[in-house]
């Protein structure tokens, strides 16, 4: 691995990170400004109120600024990383964004690792076996994974194994390793199902073009056992696209969960986002995109690296040999 | 999961039924222990509650059910409507009227926080005024718009002075809690926030309160008052799909719910000990008409939509039953406080019915300034899909008079956007829960002229002067007689002018695990109840 070379790639891509958060900060802010409704109205409801309050409330949260005003207030304390209050559930921004990044990034990676372990196994049988009925049973299954709305899946879950079997709990997040493992086992399965057939269908399609490969029948002929064949030839020749799916995967797992999350009541990002985008709570959302934004940002960097590793043909500037 | 064993461990060994054995095989077992069982079974290690996560729990910065539901357990009011509805003494002992813009507030001299320090006037009159200070932009604000003084007038008596007549004090004193001053004033906005303390003088006291998974109450050991609940420990679980709180109770993982929708009571009903109990009717869904615009500014056209409405057969085929069939914008049991039962019935007879006739309803448009018929649209917030499904019933009869009605569905902040600012109104659909028990609640806030402004909930623009008048006759006298003269006067004219056309009066509903607990007394007010004495343990 060449580091000057790759320390220089990473800088150069957290330096334009910072122009992406800030382009995307501008873009959500503007949205949320576009949207209907105003604050003051969702804190008051369909409820009685006076001018006085409303106006208080206006003056609170600077409704009466103009857009460019507002949006540089936000900067000026951003910057300083002050996000602010939010309006929603009057905590600390960065705070409940904290408590609710332990069981989104827990969530996810555990998701990941099911689809992982689940799918690319089952992707290389499939290529194997292809056109085999237990290929074509293995794939239809995922299919039907991914088709099925992760709510449903959800809900079927919970019923089949937390209320008749009883073995997982119905809702909550649990505390611990152990614990919070037991609790969000049946979240990490619904959420997996719902990307276990993208990389599947990826890796069986990638194993089987590269299986067809003539350095693969020359291995063979060379008498390498057929395990090694499989491992180091085949598969780490298919892993490239399958490595770029399971950064896609992982950005999703870890943003995507919404529906997840309501269904196992689990307070995690990504129903802090949809609540916060439902009461216009400006400063939580930011935070929450800037949040989101940075952490896939991150994992495309990571498998950019990822790919270097494993091939280390491969090159993102031009000019490097 | 700490809470859930406690009260397996519970049930295993004192709640003797719950544990599934009857009592029969127990008497047999060990008479003694036995006996010992059942009595321990009278108290309830914990009851875990399914909600929505709320804002705060203090009802200035987060006025809503799911905050009230928490804070009528560590907080009180002067004053609580009892499971019959009727106003109760509670941090005070009595109060008297002197004339309709002042009132005298006794307070119980033996009230204590539960920290032991004792309630005073000055935590009284804090507790009320800190409502009307704009910088708190609190919830209540609106109901206190007249209060213009409060001051302790003698060791434990409070005085309110209103720059209006306001006869309706004591229900609105049911909807503010009381707290300790020196505790929330250097808090303000801050009282009560997620992570933070609280300090009422209730029969619970706050463990904590996460906004990612519950809140936890402990029975207060220095309640001032007598009896104390049954239930030791109360946890509120922030679970807000549905589907998630049908399964959690069918599992046992949660005991109550409040607040099921009448859509999904069959869903609830179906589930084994499980227990479903509806309230009286006391909200309304209705479509208002807003009168400062034609065609809507002409009677025989409300007229024809009322007639065009077929409210039976929308109740009972799409509602599955789960409303009542509404004959005016106020339910009946709103006027408990101020009349009798037959009284109320005699009211409700001399209303101006419009039952469906579409022949009745043709005449209407014929007699109208648009004869022939003419387009028009509503839209719906997406959050009352039900009141969506009426307005399709409303259309369906409409299409074969000659008025074609688009119905269509609309964001809710952009509903409420429009809603507030009080422009092209058109046609709107709306539900209200009522704030306090007083039928003024709702005929002032949609027929008083004062709302008809933006901000205003009298999105019809209904302006009668003869309205406003006994609307300033009812509020100058305590009189509930008088007030029930006047208030059902605005009734009836109401139902002739039709500003509004009430689709239904939909029922509510709460369950619970019928196992262990048994609940009485339920209604649309449990949140500003003591809920939990309705509660008894099996």
């Amino acid at each position: 691995v060449n580091w000057p070379y790759l320390a220089l790639f990473v800088g150069r891509r957290l330096l334009a990170m910072v122009g992406v958060l800030l382009i995307i900060s501008f873009g959500v802010f503007a949205l949320l400004y576009l949207a209907p409704g105003s604050v003051e109205q969702i804190l008051i409801g369909t409820k009685p109120t006076t001018p006085q309050t409303l106006r208080a409330l206006r003056a609170q949260y600077h409704l009466n600024d103009p857009f460019l005003t507002q949006y540089w207030l936000w900067l000026k304390q951003a910057v300083q990383l002050h996000f602010g209050t939010s309006v929603r559930t009057s905590e600390d921004v960065l705070s409940g964004i904290g408590k609710r990044t332990g069981v989104t990034l827990f969530l996810g990676a555990y998701a990941f690792v099911i689809t992982m372990l689940v799918g690319v196994p089952l992707g290389v049988l499939s290529a194997l076996k292809k056109r085999s009925f237990l290929d074509r049973s293995i794939v239809a299954v995922s299919v039907i994974g991914v088709s099925a709305p992760a709510f449903v899946t959800g809900i079927f879950l919970l019923y089949v194994f937390a209320v008749r079997a009883g073995w997982f709990p119905v809702y909550g997040q649990g505390s611990g390793f152990g614990d919070r493992l037991w609790h969000l086992t049946l979240p990490a399965i619904a959420l997996a199902l719902t990307a276990m057939a993208l990389v599947l269908k990826l890796t069986r399609a990638a194993m089987i073009t590269a299986l067809d490969q003539d350095y693969i029948g020359f291995a063979r002929a060379r008498g390498v056992p057929a395990r090694r064949v499989l491992t180091s030839y085949a598969l780490r020749n298919a892993l490239v696209p399958v490595v770029t799916a399971a950064g896609l995967v992982l950005g999703y797992m870890l943003t995507g969960a919404v529906l997840v999350e309501v269904t196992f009541a689990i307070s995690g990002l990504g129903s802090l986002l949809v609540d916060s985008v439902n009461f216009k709570d400006v400063p939580m959302v930011q935070g929450v995109a800037l949040v989101v934004a940075f952490v896939i940002v991150v994992v495309n960097l990571l498998t950019d690296i990822l790919y270097m590793l494993i091939d280390p043909r491969v090159r993102f500037e031009e000019g490097a040999s | 999961m700490r809470e859930e064993l406690t009260r397996r461990e519970l049930l295993g060994t004192a709640g003797a039924l719950g544990a599934g054995l009857s009592l029969a095989t127990l008497l047999r077992a060990n008479p003694a222990q036995a006996f010992a069982q059942l009595t321990a079974g009278k108290s309830l290690a914990s009851l875990t509650v399914a909600e929505a996560a709320p804002r705060s729990l203090d009802v200035a910065t987060s006025y809503v059910t799911n905050t009230q539901t928490i804070v009528y357990l560590t907080h009180e009011p002067l004053v609580i409507y009892s499971t019959d509805l009727k106003l109760t003494p509670l941090v005070a002992q009595s109060w008297t009227s002197h004339g309709p813009s002042k009132w005298v507030f006794k307070i119980r001299p033996n009230v204590k926080f539960s920290d032991g320090s004792a309630l005073t006037t000055e935590d009284v009159v804090y507790s009320v005024l800190r409502h009307i200070d704009p910088k708190l932009g609190s919830g209540v604000a609106g109901f206190l718009a007249n209060l213009s003084h409060a001051a302790a007038t003698g060791p434990h008596e409070v005085t309110f002075s209103f720059k209006a007549p306001t006869p309706l004090f004591p229900h609105i004193a049911t909807l503010i809690p009381m707290l300790k001053k020196s505790f929330a004033q250097p808090l303000g906005k801050r009282y009560g926030v997620p992570g933070g303390k609280i300090l009422g003088t209730g029969p619970y006291t706050l463990v904590n309160f996460d906004p990612t998974s519950g809140v936890t109450l402990d029975r207060n050991p220095a309640y001032w008052g007598r009896p104390v609940p049954q239930i030791k420990q109360i946890g509120f679980k922030f679970i807000s799909d549905t589907v998630t709180q049908r399964l959690a109770m069918q599992s046992g993982a949660i005991d109550l719910v409040f607040g099921v929708d009448g859509s999904e009571v069959g869903d609830w009903q179906k589930l084994a000990n499980v227990k479903v109990l509806s309230g009286p009717v006391l909200w309304a869904t209705y479509l208002s008409f807003d009168m400062s615009q034609a065609p809507w500014n002409d009677l025989h056209v409300r007229r024809a939509f009322a007639y065009a409405y077929d409210a039976n057969g929308y109740v009972k085929s799409v509602l599955k039953g789960h409303a009542a069939v509404a004959s005016a914008v106020v339910a009946p049991a709103m006027w408990k406080t101020l009349m009798s039962d037959s009284a109320i019935s005699a009211l409700y007879q001399r209303l101006q019915r419009y039952p469906y006739n579409l022949g009745q309803a043709k005449a209407e448009l014929a007699k109208s300034s648009v004869p022939k018929g003419f387009s028009a649209s509503v839209k719906y917030p997406s959050v009352l899909p039900e009141s969506g499904k009426a307005l399709l019933v409303l259309s369906e009869s409409l299409s074969k008079i000659g008025v074609h009605l688009d119905v269509g569905e609309v964001n809710f902040d952009q509903w409420l956007s429009n809603y507030y600012a009080h422009k092209n109104l058109g046609l709107q659909t709306t539900e209200f829960s009522p704030d306090y028990n007083d039928p003024e609640d709702y005929l002032k806030l949609l027929l008083g002229s004062e709302n008809a402004v933006a901000n205003g909930l009298n999105v019809a623009n209904y302006k009668n002067p003869q309205v406003d008048a006994l609307f300033k006759q009812e509020s100058a006298t305590t009189n509930p007689k008088l007030r029930a003269k006047h208030l059902g006067k605005i009734l009836e004219i109401s139902q002739r002018d039709l500003p509004y056309l009430t689709l239904s009066w939909p029922y509510t509903y709460m369950a619970f695990r019928s196992d262990r607990v048994d609940y009485t007394g339920f209604s649309t007010y449990c949140f500003t109840q003591e809920w939990v004495r309705s509660i008894t343990v099996r």
